[in-house]
């Protein structure tokens, strides 16, 4: 083993790094939001609606979770760009492929929250006289989430790590970064020794944020 | 279309390699899942720990991290 451990160039560059992190971070959270409002209006339009709605929401979450990430990554970026004849940037890409990726994953999160909500629950909004848009927003809703945390928390963590994918198509994320710096620098030893903390790190952090919302909001049974 | 169908043979070797990589990837990690999560449960502290921590860090890094840091890492 002639090889030294030399960390200049990481720090030199770490601002790639670091900023790769935020944008990591942002991809997740807007990839998140949109996937959760998909997968909310699917689950209710699932639970609500008829044979073929249900059909073709069935055929969406099947499709979405048998097919590669990366591949609908490439997909959507190469894909429709030249099919549809127009452009747009990596970024935007990213996040549309994630959002669609987590609609397909929260819409079972969902459904199986919608599904768990005790029957005497919905009955008791009734009997007070709710209507069902106040049941959905009082009853339904805020019973699910609170059923749906812990499963809502290892999705979220799951799709910040698959982040990571973006860097395939050119999107300046941490890992992106990482390569970037590898090979101007040929440290791939260096940098995914800084990098791989980094990830694990925020993941934690993530973690451990998520898990006292858990705490704090899990219906405990007496 | 044309070019999609030229290039089946090639698809086709691609798929075979999937599979094959899926199947050892499957039998080799149900081996080490079944002594660890034994371990886990079972083992003593000093068994566990390790296992924790293993367990712990490989799920909290992207797997498209490891395969780039441990491709290179072996050259």
């Amino acid at each position: 083993m002639q090889y030294h451990l030399n960390f200049n160039f990481v720090w030199k560059y770490f601002d790639r790094l670091s900023w790769g992190l935020v944008l990591s971070l942002e991809l997740a959270l807007i990839g998140i939001l949109i996937g959760m409002a998909i997968g909310l209006a699917l689950a209710l339009a699932y639970t609500g609606a008829g044979r073929l709605v249900r059909t073709a929401i069935a055929a969406y979450v099947e499709f979405i979770r048998n097919v590669p990430l990366l591949l609908l990554v490439y997909l959507v970026f190469y894909g429709i760009p030249s099919v549809g004849g127009f452009a747009y940037d990596a970024t935007t890409s990213f996040i549309a492929t994630l959002a669609i990726y987590a609609g397909a994953y929260l819409v079972e999160v969902f459904r199986a929250g919608l599904d768990a909500i005790p029957k005497g629950l919905i009955d008791a909004g009734k009997a007070i006289g709710l209507t069902p848009v106040q049941r959905l927003l009082y009853v339904r809703l805020p019973t699910m989430f609170r059923i749906v945390l812990p499963s809502l928390s290892n999705a979220y963590i799951s799709l910040f790590k698959d982040t990571s994918l973006a860097s395939v198509i050119a999107v300046p994320e941490l890992t992106y970064g990482a390569n970037w710096i590898y090979t101007n620098t040929f440290r791939i030893v260096e940098v995914y020794a800084v990098v791989t903390p980094m990830y694990l790190i925020t993941g934690y952090a993530l973690l451990f944020a998520l898990q006292r919302l858990e705490r704090r909001y899990t219906i405990r049974r007496a | 279309m044309e070019v999609a169908i030229k290039s089946l043979p090639f698809l086709w070797n691609g798929l075979l390699v999937t599979l094959h990589v899926s199947a050892l990837v499957v039998v080799i990690a149900l081996v080490l899942g079944v002594v660890m999560g034994v371990g886990l449960t079972y083992g003593p502290r000093l068994v566990y720990w390790p296992i924790r921590l293993y367990s712990d860090c490989l799920r909290g890094i992207p797997l498209l991290v490891l395969i780039f840091s441990s491709t290179t890492h072996c050259r």
